[in-house]
């Protein structure tokens, strides 16, 4: 009986360990989309040349004349990119993961507009569009012939779905005063609103999947992120999801024709792979195995950058970096409600080390504007920070920050003791926030003033949110990104409160109403001497009051091979995968 | 005469690389040439002036390692302390008093070998507030194991033997019993069993500090290792960040292994 019974054990064991091997071997982890196909070389055609988009009013198309002229080689039959993001979720309206992320550069979806090298906003889905005088009212045109990816035609009632979709479901605020989208024409609109939010709405969400959603997958449904099945990737992009395979975390993309807003599209399919970390997907650079990168707004870390500089078929993509690390200090308490305080603690950082931990030998020292040259609105005029321990240490006395015990460590004015908490920002990569953190620290300590590192927040996604939502910290270190800074900038994340309706990034403790006046006068400016203006006048605020600061100005790198592509268009800040890729990008 | 019977060569060679390390760690302040929170300069290479070069924030790496001794060594011993004591006791009671107190022991052993070791570890750290004493309870928590089963046969057999059997007719309390006639004759297995364990434990910190779950404030070996890691030294070739973690590490955890075979002798 014992001898059966460890025979039929082994038998079941056996077979078990073979259909794991098995399954294993046969498991692509995904599947396909659409129907199509995902072998490796297959191609699909790049379709016929598509008439021009309208350049009427603030239009600028690429029509096809020039991109013909541009192409001058073939086609790219297969154009690699690599990224660190997963490619796990596949759906239009979470902006997650690699896929959410490339849909910031119109891949699969119909983005209404997308912002240029020099930073001005340019149709795509949207044929043409103009806003009016008075800032309330954006006329567009759009195109009759796109489609969506499962082949339904895009529609009038999918653009009035998507608008009163985004402000009533997603309650996106600054739609939060748009009366009604009017159909002017067969193939023009006008989005009106009731306050001046026209620039606000589209400056603010242009790099933020500002796209049309299609009316027969999300009416009806609450919360996008409950759409897991393939019709969630559905969009009207240029490129559809013809295949994904979560094991190998890679998927693939391919040409839809009657989408392409700006000329032909020169680019046939598009793969998208994802790496582990930075250096992998550097190493996979030089190998030949993607042709560039994409990571919104994280460029190669400068350590990272130095491992392919010298090789002569991979350009590093280099461009001044428009986001950037910056410290806010608390002021809803002591001692970061006292200016003095913060000006001698704006003394007392060594940015020289701050700017080589963070950057490398490319990081600069920041001004006291907090935002860096390359961004819309720069003030030269204002100084830049300063970092001398001795004058720090001065201007602190002068404040009553004094070691009253003799314990090596300043007190506050009034006597009692002061341990200032260091909070970087919570996320999934703390390690550079850490050493940052490490390096304010130590030049606190230089200066006697005692310091720790907020270890609940750094562990816990929740408390770290919390304490920042209620200003309960000192001194918090955030990151500012490209995308971010390109239109709202980092003077969104010192804001108190934001207006009615608006319910993101209340990190701020800047409650004093000029600031936020000026804020919203910037965002909601009707002209670029409007947005200018009234930025200045935030660069002047925190200058003179030094409720936040920069750490550091960066230098963006977003490595692409030259080898075997010509027509790369390295935006400044974002790289050289953006909405112009899939048109210009040809065989040498 | 008897005693040193029990001393052999390969572990006096590990109590020699132990006392070595202790002397580092406890002279740390006055062998490091900086203090190992102190930025200079970042990226220097090794120099007469830093040993070891400095890291990607400017702090002397060679200071670093010397203060790194304290924390790895004390992560290590106190875990390897807490995982012992709590063997020790455990196993005599379960395997002198047997019944009731067996079964519930060798049943939360049982549970507790189940469980998988690293990654409660892990999570455990994760949730804990970031520190010395986080990685020690992490580390303890499940580490017992192995030293309570060893243990606890030994008890069992000891206590079946004519002396204890004797002392118990005297009726001698067995507290008496398990003080004075036990655990003398176990202490050479407790002795090996917290040697492994302190090598043990020094190479889970230095695994979870490398994964960036270690002390944050405090200098440790793994965490100059994940440092050198995160800032690319490797792809960089910067040898004198990565390598001499890996070494000290290595070193020490063999000098607690071979400090492990006390009282071991050669076959014949």
């Amino acid at each position: 009986m014992n001898k059966w019974k460890k025979r039929f054990l082994t038998a079941v064991i056996s077979l078990s360990l073979a259909a794991a091997l098995l399954a294993g071997c046969g498991q692509d982890g995904g599947g396909d989309f659409q129907g199509a196909s995902k072998e490796a070389g297959e191609t699909t055609a790049a379709g016929e040349p598509k008439s021009a988009p309208g350049t009427e009013k603030t239009g600028k198309g690429v029509d096809d004349t020039e991109s013909a002229e541009r192409a001058g080689g073939g086609h790219v039959e297969n154009l690699v990119i690599g990224t660190t993001a997963e490619n796990n979720v596949f759906n239009a309206l979470t902006q997650k993961d690699a896929f959410g992320r490339m849909n910031y550069n119109g891949l699969t979806q119909g983005d209404f507009v997308y912002r240029d090298a020099n930073q001005e906003l340019q149709p795509y889905f949207f044929r043409s569009f103009e806003i009016s005088e008075d800032g309330k009212q954006i006329d567009f045109t759009f195109p009759l012939d796109a489609v969506w990816h499962d082949g339904e035609p895009v529609t009038k009632d999918d653009l009035e779905f998507t608008f009163e979709y985004m402000r009533d479901v997603k309650k996106v605020g600054s739609l939060q005063n748009l009366e009604k989208i009017e159909f002017t024409g067969e193939d023009s609109a006008s989005l009106i609103f009731s306050e001046p939010d026209a620039y606000y709405w589209i400056n603010s969400t242009c790099n933020n999947n500002a796209c049309v959603y299609a009316k027969h997958i999300w009416e009806g449904v609450e919360d996008p992120s409950s759409v897991t099945g393939e019709e969630a990737a559905v969009g009207c992009g240029p490129y559809k999801l013809v295949s994904a395979d979560t094991e190998a975390q890679c998927s693939v993309y391919e040409a839809v024709p009657e989408n392409a807003f700006l000329g032909e599209l020169t680019v046939d399919k598009v793969t998208l792979q994802s790496y582990s970390d930075e250096s992998t997907l550097m190493m996979a650079m030089m190998n030949g195995e993607i042709d560039a990168m994409y990571n919104y707004a994280n460029p190669i870390d400068a350590p990272v950058i130095d491992t392919v500089t010298g090789n002569e078929d991979i350009d590093l993509g280099e461009s001044p970096f428009m986001g950037c690390y910056q410290l806010e200090y608390g002021k809803d308490r002591a001692p970061g409600n006292d200016e003095a305080f913060r000006k001698a603690v704006s003394m007392a950082l060594n940015y020289e080390l701050l700017a080589s931990t963070i950057n490398g030998e490319y990081g600069m020292l920041p001004g006291t504007g907090i935002i860096p040259p390359s961004c819309k609105g720069y003030d030269e005029t204002l100084p830049m920070l300063e970092y001398d321990t001795q004058k720090a240490e001065e201007m602190l006395e002068a404040a009553g920050y004094i070691d009253v015990d003799g314990d090596g460590y300043r007190e506050l004015p009034d006597g009692s003791q002061m341990d200032l908490a260091v909070t970087p920002q919570y996320s999934s990569s703390m390690d550079l926030r850490m050493r940052i953190a490490e390096v304010i620290m130590q030049s606190l300590d230089k200066v006697g003033i005692k310091n720790h590192m907020d270890n609940e927040s750094i562990t816990n996604s929740e408390v770290w949110e919390e304490n920042m939502t209620k200003g309960e910290y000192d001194l918090s270190i955030t990151l500012t990104t490209s995308g971010m800074a390109s239109y709202s900038t980092a003077f969104r994340y010192f804001m108190g409160e934001l207006r009615e309706g608006e319910t993101s990034w209340i990190w701020g403790t800047i409650h004093d109403p000029s600031y936020k006046e000026s804020y919203y006068a910037m965002t909601g400016a009707v002209s670029d001497e409007d947005y200018i203006e009234n930025c200045k006048k935030l660069q002047e605020y925190v200058s003179d009051t030094r409720s936040a600061q920069a750490l550091c100005w960066e230098t963006a790198f977003f490595p692409y091979r030259t080898d075997q592509y010509t027509g790369w268009e390295n935006f400044p800040s974002w790289g050289v995968i953006n909405n112009l890729t899939w048109f210009n990008l040809t065989t040498k | 005469m008897k005693h040193k019977k029990k001393w052999n060569r390969a572990m006096i060679t590990g109590i020699c690389i132990i006392a070595f390390f202790l002397a580092v760690a406890v002279l740390a302040p006055l062998i490091a040439p900086y203090d190992p929170n102190e930025m200079i300069r970042g990226y220097l290479p090794p120099s007469k002036e830093h040993i070891l070069g400095t890291n990607d924030v400017g702090q002397d790496i060679f200071s670093e390692m010397i203060y790194g001794t304290r924390v790895s060594l004390y992560i290590g011993i106190f875990a390897a302390c807490i995982v012992t004591g709590i063997g020790t006791v455990l196993a005599l009671i379960s395997g002198y008093f047997g019944g009731v107190a067996d079964k519930v022991i060798t049943a939360v052993t049982n549970v507790a070998m189940a469980v998988p070791g690293l990654p409660l570890t892990v999570l455990m750290v994760a949730y804990l507030e970031p520190g010395k004493w986080s990685l020690i309870i992490s580390i303890s928590v499940t580490a017992w194991t192995g030293t309570m089963r060893i243990l606890r046969s030994r008890v069992q057999q000891l206590s079946q033997m004519p002396f204890i059997k004797s002392e118990r007719a005297l009726g001698v309390s067995p507290a008496v019993i398990l003080y004075r006639h036990i655990l003398p004759n176990v202490k050479d297995i407790i002795l090996t069993r917290g040697a492994l364990t302190v090598s043990s434990a020094m190479m889970t910190e230095a695994g979870l500090s490398f994964l960036g779950l270690g002390s944050v404030t405090e200098k440790s070996w793994g965490g100059v290792l994940h440092y050198a890691f995160f800032r690319n030294s490797i792809l960089k070739n910067q040898v004198w960040w990565y390598l001499p973690p890996i070494l000290c590490i290595c070193v020490a955890v063999l000098g607690f292994m071979l400090a492990g075979y006390y009282g071991q002798r050669k076959k014949a």
